[in-house]
C-alpha cells in the first residue's frame, strides 16, 4: 500500500464509474420504461373500424328486417330436400351453401345487399333440440374476424307448413311429417319450433 | 495546501449547490408538468366517462319510451372507481327541458388548480332526477310511481 | 483508515455520485409517476371505445319484436281454430306463447340473457259470420232491421261479398228516396254513418253518407262486390269513403237496415264480447275470438334489466 495513495484514484475510478454506470441506467431506464408505455398506445378501437361495424351492423338488420316482413327468410328455410339431407343445391358436403347465396329470394336479398366482394358473411340457424341448442349452417363464406357483426332474428316455424321444391312452389309434405334438421320442438302442438337466424357480416 | 482548502470548499459548496439547483429546478418542473398531465388526462378521462354514462341514460329513457307501461327498466354502467389516480364524483341535473346535464367533478388530489368539471349533456324523454353519485359502478333505474330517471351507485356488485 | 477518507484536497467525488444517484432516482419516480397517469388515460380510452350498452338496447328491443311477431301470429291460429268458449280460446294461447318462451329463452340464455314471455289477460271480442251465399242479411230470427254489433270501440275486420241479383234496384230514385235499399248504419250516439248498397244496370253501386252529410258513390261493374269496409276498397278498387272508422267516434253501434235485400257472405270481427250468444244453425254465427292479448315481458342481462306489460293485436305479420 502506497502511503501517498497512489493506488487509490483506480479504486475511485472504478466506484465512480460504477456509480455513473448505475446513474445513468436509473435514468436511461425509467425514461425507457415511461416511454414504451406510452408506445402501447391505443391500437384497438380505432374509430374507423367502428364506422365500418356499424354500417354491416345497418345492413345486417336492414335485410333480415326485410326477410321477415316478406316472408322470404321463411321461405328458405323450408327449402329443405328432405331425401339430400340438405338444402336444395347446396354443397353435397355438408347441406349447406359454401361461397354462395341460396337460389331463393332470400339469396338474391342477400347478394343484393352484400355486393362488395370484400365484404363476407355467414348465415347461421340455431334451433332446439331436446338438451341444447344446435346450429345449422345455411351460408358459410369462411370464418369470420373478431370484429365481425352478429344479428339475429328469431322465427317461428309451425308443423303445417310445407317444405319448398327445388323451384321454390310448395310440396306436399309437410314440417311435421317431413325429416327436417330440426326436431319437433312442441309435439302436440302445431307449433314446430322456433329458429334463431344469425347473420355474421366482416370485411375480410 | 492551503489554496487548495479554500478552493475546495467553494468548488464543494459551488458544485451542491448546483447540483442541488438542478436537481430541484428539473424535479419542480417535471412535477408540474406531471401535475399539468395529470389534470389533461382526468380531463379526457371524465369525457369519456361522461359519455358512456349519457349513452347509458339515453339507453335508459329509449328503453322507457319503447313501452306502454314499463314496470322495471335498469342499466347497469361500470364506470371507473378512480380516474388518473384520484376518486371523482357525477352530479346529475335535471334542465327541465328534455335534457339532463352529467357534471364529473374530482382530480383533486393534484394539487394547485382545484377540481376538474367535464360536463356532458344527454337529451331524454324522461325526465332525470337531480342527485349526486360517487365515481364507480352506477345503475340507470326507472322510477314507475314518479316516472324518473335515477342514477344511483350500483350495489349488485356483479360485474357485466 | 487513512484509505477510506478521500484526501481532503479533492472534491468529494463520492458525494457527487450520490446526488447523481438521488437525482436520477427522484427523476425515475416522476417519469414513472407520468407512465402511470398516460397509462390510465390510455386505458380508460380503450375500455370506453364502445362500453354503452347499446348492444344490450338492441337486444332488448329485438326481443320485443320478436314476441311482437310471435303473439300476433299465436292470436290469429288462436281465432282461426275451433274454439266454442273464450276460456278454451284463452288456454290455447296460453299455451302456446309458453311453448314459444320455453324455446325462445332457451336461444336467450345461450346469448348470456334471461328472458321471459307470459299471458297476462286477453281482451274478448266477437267475429260475426254470415257463409251462406244464397242467404239474405237478415238475422237468424229474421229481421229485416236489426242490430249486428252494439257499443263497438274497434272493428278489426268488415268484409262483406254482396251479389248484384239481390240488391234492390232503386229505379231512378236514390236510396234515400226509395228507402228500400240494403243498408249499413254505424252510430256513434251523435252522428250516423250510412252505406247504402244497390244495384243500377250492370253495377254494384255502394252509397257512403258520412257523418256530415256528404255523398260519395263507388261502384263496380260486376256481378258480385267484395266490400271491405276497413281497407275502403271495393273489389280492390279504392273507394276510401268506406273506411267509416275514420269518420265516427269511438264506441259505436253497427245496424242493418233492409236486410232482406241483399245476399251474400259477410264477416266483421269486433273488439267486444257480444251478448248475443252463438246461434245454432242460424244466421249470422257469432264466434269468440280475441281481440288483444297483455303479455308480461321480461329480459335480462347483467347489465340491462327489462320488464314490461305489452299489449299485442292479431298481427298483420304476413302480407
Amino acid at each position: 500500500m502506497d502511503v501517498t495513495g497512489r493506488d487509490r484514484p483506480d479504486d475511485r475510478g472504478q466506484a465512480l464509474t460504477l456509480e455513473a454506470v448505475v446513474a445513468a441506467i436509473f435514468i436511461l431506464g425509467s425514461v425507457a420504461f415511461a416511454l414504451q408505455l406510452v408506445a402501447v398506445t391505443a391500437n384497438t378501437g380505432s374509430t374507423a373500424d367502428e364506422g365500418i361495424e356499424s354500417q354491416h351492423r345497418g345492413v345486417a338488420e336492414g335485410l333480415l328486417d326485410a326477410a321477415v316482413e316478406d316472408g322470404s327468410l321463411h321461405a328458405t328455410l323450408r327449402y329443405w330436400n328432405e331425401t339430400d339431407g340438405a338444402f336444395h343445391g347446396a354443397d353435397p358436403n355438408g347441406g349447406y351453401y359454401v361461397a354462395t347465396s341460396p337460389p331463393t329470394e332470400f339469396g338474391a336479398l342477400l347478394d343484393r345487399s352484400f355486393e362488395d366482394r370484400h365484404v363476407r358473411y355467414n348465415v347461421n340457424v340455431r334451433y332446439a333440440t331436446a338438451n341444447d341448442v344446435e346450429t345449422k349452417r345455411l351460408v358459410v363464406h369462411g370464418t369470420p374476424t373478431d370484429d365481425a357483426v352478429r344479428v339475429t332474428t328469431d322465427l317461428t316455424l309451425y308443423g303445417d307448413e310445407q317444405l319448398l321444391a327445388a323451384d321454390e312452389t310448395p310440396t306436399n309434405t309437410t314440417l311435421a311429417e317431413a325429416d327436417f334438421f330440426a326436431p319437433d320442438a312442441v309435439p302436440g302442438s302445431d307449433v314446430y319450433t322456433v329458429v334463431r337466424v344469425e347473420v355474421i357480416v366482416w370485411t375480410a | 495546501m492551503t489554496d487548495r482548502g479554500v478552493s475546495t470548499v467553494v468548488s464543494y459548496a459551488l458544485i451542491l449547490g448546483i447540483v442541488a439547483l438542478l436537481t430541484t429546478g428539473l424535479l419542480f418542473s417535471m412535477s408540474g408538468f406531471v401535475d399539468g398531465q395529470q389534470r389533461d388526462t382526468t380531463h379526457s378521462t371524465f369525457e369519456v366517462v361522461g359519455n358512456t354514462l349519457a349513452g347509458d341514460v339515453a339507453v335508459a329513457d329509449r328503453l322507457v319510451t319503447a313501452s306502454e307501461q314499463p314496470q322495471t327498466v335498469s342499466v347497469t354502467s361500470t364506470l371507473p372507481d378512480r380516474v388518473a389516480g384520484s376518486s371523482y364524483v357525477i352530479d346529475v341535473e335535471d334542465t327541465g327541458d328534455g335534457s339532463a346535464v352529467l357534471t364529473l367533478r374530482g382530480g383533486a388530489g393534484t394539487g394547485d388548480g382545484g377540481d376538474v368539471f367535464t360536463t356532458v349533456t344527454v337529451r331524454t324523454e324522461t325526465p332525470v332526477e337531480s342527485t349526486t353519485v360517487e365515481g364507480g359502478a352506477v345503475e340507470v333505474r326507472y322510477d314507475s310511481a314518479n316516472e324518473t330517471l335515477v342514477v344511483h351507485p350500483d350495489e349488485s356488485g356483479v360485474i357485466p | 483508515m487513512d484509505g477510506l477518507t478521500p484526501p481532503a484536497g479533492e472534491v468529494s467525488r463520492t458525494d457527487r455520485g450520490q446526488l447523481l444517484l438521488v437525482s436520477a432516482v427522484a427523476l425515475a419516480v416522476l417519469f414513472v409517476t407520468l407512465a402511470v397517469i398516460l397509462t390510465t388515460a390510455i386505458h380508460t380510452e380503450t375500455i370506453a371505445t364502445g362500453a354503452s350498452e347499446t348492444d344490450n338496447e338492441r337486444a332488448v328491443v329485438t326481443h320485443q319484436a320478436s314476441v311482437d311477431r310471435h303473439a300476433g301470429e299465436s292470436i290469429e291460429r288462436v281465432n282461426e281454430a275451433d274454439h266454442d268458449t273464450y276460456e278454451s280460446l284463452e288456454a290455447d294461447l296460453r299455451e302456446r306463447i309458453a311453448a314459444w318462451n320455453d324455446l325462445s329463452s332457451r336461444h336467450d340464455g345461450g346469448a348470456g340473457a334471461a328472458s321471459n314471455v307470459s299471458l297476462v289477460a286477453v281482451t274478448e271480442g266477437t267475429r260475426i259470420v254470415h257463409e251462406d251465399g244464397a242467404e239474405d242479411f237478415t238475422n237468424a230470427t229474421g229481421e229485416q232491421s236489426w242490430t249486428v254489433a252494439d257499443d263497438v270501440s274497434a272493428t278489426r275486420d268488415f268484409r262483406m261479398t254482396v251479389t248484384r241479383q239481390s240488391l234492390r234496384a232503386p229505379g231512378g230514385k236514390s236510396c234515400d228516396e226509395s228507402g228500400d235499399c240494403f243498408e249499413v248504419t254505424i252510430d256513434d250516439g251523435t252522428d250516423t254513418w250510412t252505406m247504402a248498397v244497390s244495384a243500377a244496370q250492370n253495377e254494384v253501386v255502394v252509397d257512403v253518407e258520412n257523418t256530415s252529410g256528404d255523398h260519395t258513390t263507388c261502384s263496380v261493374a260486376n256481378q258480385s262486390a267484395e266490400i271491405d269496409l276497413l281497407a275502403g276498397t271495393i273489389e280492390d278498387t279504392p273507394c276510401p269513403a268506406l273506411r267509416f272508422v275514420d269518420d265516427v267516434e269511438s264506441s259505436y253501434d253497427i245496424h242493418y237496415g233492409n236486410a232482406d235485400n241483399a245476399s251474400g257472405t259477410y264477416t266483421l270481427t269486433v273488439d267486444r264480447r257480444l251478448s248475443e250468444s252463438p246461434a245454432v244453425g242460424g244466421s249470422p254465427s257469432y264466434e269468440p275470438v280475441i281481440d288483444d292479448a297483455t303479455l308480461a315481458v321480461s329480459y335480462r342481462t347483467p347489465a340491462v334489466q327489462y320488464e314490461t306489460e305489452r299489449r299485442v293485436l292479431p298481427g298483420d305479420f304476413d302480407d
